[in-house]
């Protein structure tokens, strides 16, 4: 019995590895559309702090915690340069800037023969074990818990809601909208070290666009409502690929069509799943939470 | 050598063009950004490359299958991603996701069926292959078609939304989708037509595409996708001629970075222009100064 166990995880390390990672991904993009912004710039993040964390233990000697801490404030710092000029813009504006940043943080990588070039680095020294990623997580699902009841989670629902309305009811906007933009930055580049030095080896090609909008993928599959939303989204989608293996080249098939469908069916997300079984009742009563259609903002 | 790169840079951008056209109509229109855009695009390409190496067929036949049958998964695309959606005040998030979940089944659909490799044309079978020698510069009777079709078919299209009874609807429909259906605006049959439209119009590029980098493959459509949005935010959305414009634009920025920085510098000058034009003037050089910012 405990043979097979550490089977288990032996041939599915990796995957209960993604798995969690993949959920602090979904919460960084989750904690910028709380506030209704609209940010696939996650990867570019995670690229920064992969990238960060394994030189600076590799050419600095800056030992493994502190190596990812210096790489969250250097992300942080660059989220806090660009987070003013770049929120400014709205919707569909604001999600294909951020993938231009995506991309050009990926350029970088690609052509910075410092960083590796296209051949990426290898020989990270190895550290990170699986247990330190699902730490990060459930901190973040219990900061989450804290904020979500705080005054500015509330005022993170209400810029999502209706920018406008809470800019006149005092709420600074532009500086909620830039701590959320930096917080997303900050998970994400924890997730970009701990990827690093987990793997040992980090390539450009890692950090590309269809990753990206994955990431984006998660978070809206789960549901916005509250954190468990993206957090399950992340969890069954890793893993969906994997309980299909059987099926062989068909499980991506089956993957994007198990998305429309819930997507289609359930706009609201996974965790919502339970209001097609109640259509009809009064649906406004109880909705407190945030929804899909205010992180996409008020449709014209 | 420098009216090599103009010419160059005029059929890159004329390519850029008609692919985006599509985009911009349905985002103008409709406020969605179809992110299934490149698959169809590259379904448009492998289904060309299919149908000339594999059964032998000539490729103005191969361009209007993949024309017809790009136009009907435009329909598909209406169907499963967009229209059950419509009127459940979702906002932009699921729309967004819907399409890119049938892009992936699009993907590896195409993976499936023609494998994940990049396939090659047959010598052969390459239209139009000569070369007309022009000054110093040699241009493809290959690169004349592609321009001369996609200023046709932009042309067409601004007809088809300025002049017809059709677009008449297409430009209620952007004003406002509520009265327009009050109007006696069939709205579900419009916005289908749209898709069907745009789609084939993503089907001629991908043709034209492969046959002149003489390569395709299931990805291709990822790297055009990305571009597509560059043009059409460099445009502004929902132009027409902004479509033209960004894409000559595009193209030019790419072949100045090639020559006179690097060919490694090319995609990262389109997203350095893209984010310099969003700062200073995110409604796009043609586009109508709807609300971009907050």
């Amino acid at each position: 019995m405990m043979q097979s166990i550490f089977d288990y995880v032996g041939s599915y390390g990796y995957l209960i590895y993604l798995v969690a990672q993949n959920a602090v991904l979904a919460l960084s993009v989750y904690i910028t559309l709380m506030a209704g912004q609209l940010s696939i710039a996650s990867i570019g993040f995670m690229a920064i702090g992969a990238y960060a964390s394994a030189l600076l233990s590799m050419n600095f000697g800056i030992p493994y915690p502190f190596s990812p801490l210096i790489a969250m404030l250097i992300s942080a710092a660059i989220a806090l340069l660009i987070g003013g000029p770049i929120l400014r813009l709205k919707g569909v504006y604001l999600a294909i800037t951020t993938v231009g940043f995506g991309e050009l943080v990926r350029f970088t990588a690609l052509n910075w023969d410092y960083a590796g070039g296209a051949m990426g680095l290898s020989g990270i020294p190895a550290a990170t074990e699986t247990w330190h990623v699902f730490a990060f997580l459930a901190f973040l699902i219990y900061c989450f818990h804290q904020l979500q009841r705080s005054r500015h989670g509330r005022a993170l629902v209400a810029i999502g809601r209706d920018e406008m309305a809470a800019r006149t009811m005092g709420i600074p906007t532009t500086r909620y909208k830039i701590a959320a933009f930096v917080a997303g930055a900050m998970m994400a580049s924890v997730t970009g070290s701990f990827a690093a030095h987990h793997t040992n080896y980090l390539s450009p090609s890692e950090f590309n666009f269809s990753t990206a909008v994955l990431i984006l993928i998660f978070a809206v599959f789960g549901g916005l409502r509250n954190h468990w939303g993206p957090v399950m989204g992340a969890v069954f989608l890793t893993m969906l690929p994997e309980m299909f293996r059987f099926l062989d080249e068909w499980r991506m098939i089956i993957y994007g069509v198990s998305v429309l469908v819930v997507v289609v069916f359930v706009p609201e997300g996974l965790l919502e799943i339970r209001k097609i079984f109640k259509r009809g009742k009064d649906r406004a009563a109880h909705a407190p939470g945030l929804t899909v259609a205010d992180a996409g903002g008020p449709k014209a | 050598m420098l009216s090599q790169q103009i010419i160059n840079a005029l059929s890159q951008g004329a390519f850029y063009a008609l692919f985006a056209a599509g985009l911009t109509l349905i985002f103008g229109v409709l406020d969605i950004l179809n992110m299934a855009h490149g698959a169809v695009f590259m379904w448009g390409a492998l289904l060309s490359w299919y149908l000339m190496s594999v059964l032998g067929v000539n490729f103005g036949f191969a361009l209007l299958i993949s024309i017809i049958f790009c136009g009907l998964l435009g329909l598909m695309l209406e169907y499963t991603a967009f229209r059950p959606l419509r009127g459940r005040s979702t906002g932009h998030l699921p729309p967004l996701v819907s399409s890119l979940a049938v892009s992936i089944v699009l993907v590896h659909v195409a993976e499936k069926i023609f494998g994940t490799r990049v396939v090659r044309y047959p010598d052969n079978a390459v239209p139009f292959a000569q070369y007309v020698d022009v000054g110093d510069a040699q241009i493809s009777l290959l690169q004349v078609v592609l321009m001369v079709t996609a200023l046709m078919l932009m042309g067409a299209l601004w007809y088809l939304v300025a002049r017809t009874k059709l677009g008449r609807s297409i430009r209620a429909l952007q004003e406002n989708p509520k009265v327009a259906r009050l109007m006696g605006v069939d709205v579900d049959r419009t916005i289908a037509w749209m898709f069907v439209i745009a789609s084939a119009m993503a089907g001629v590029a991908g043709a034209f595409l492969g046959v002149a980098y003489n390569s395709a493959s299931p990805y291709m459509g990822h790297w055009v996708d990305l571009k597509g949005f560059a043009v059409i935010i460099l445009g502004g959305m929902g132009s027409i001629p902004g479509a033209l414009l960004g894409g000559l634009l595009i193209a030019f920025a790419e072949i100045a970075t090639v020559v006179y920085l690097s060919s490694d510098y090319r995609d990262a000058a389109v997203f350095v222009v893209l984010v310099g034009m969003l700062l200073l003037k995110p409604s796009g050089l043609l586009g109508s100064s709807r609300e971009v910012r907050a």
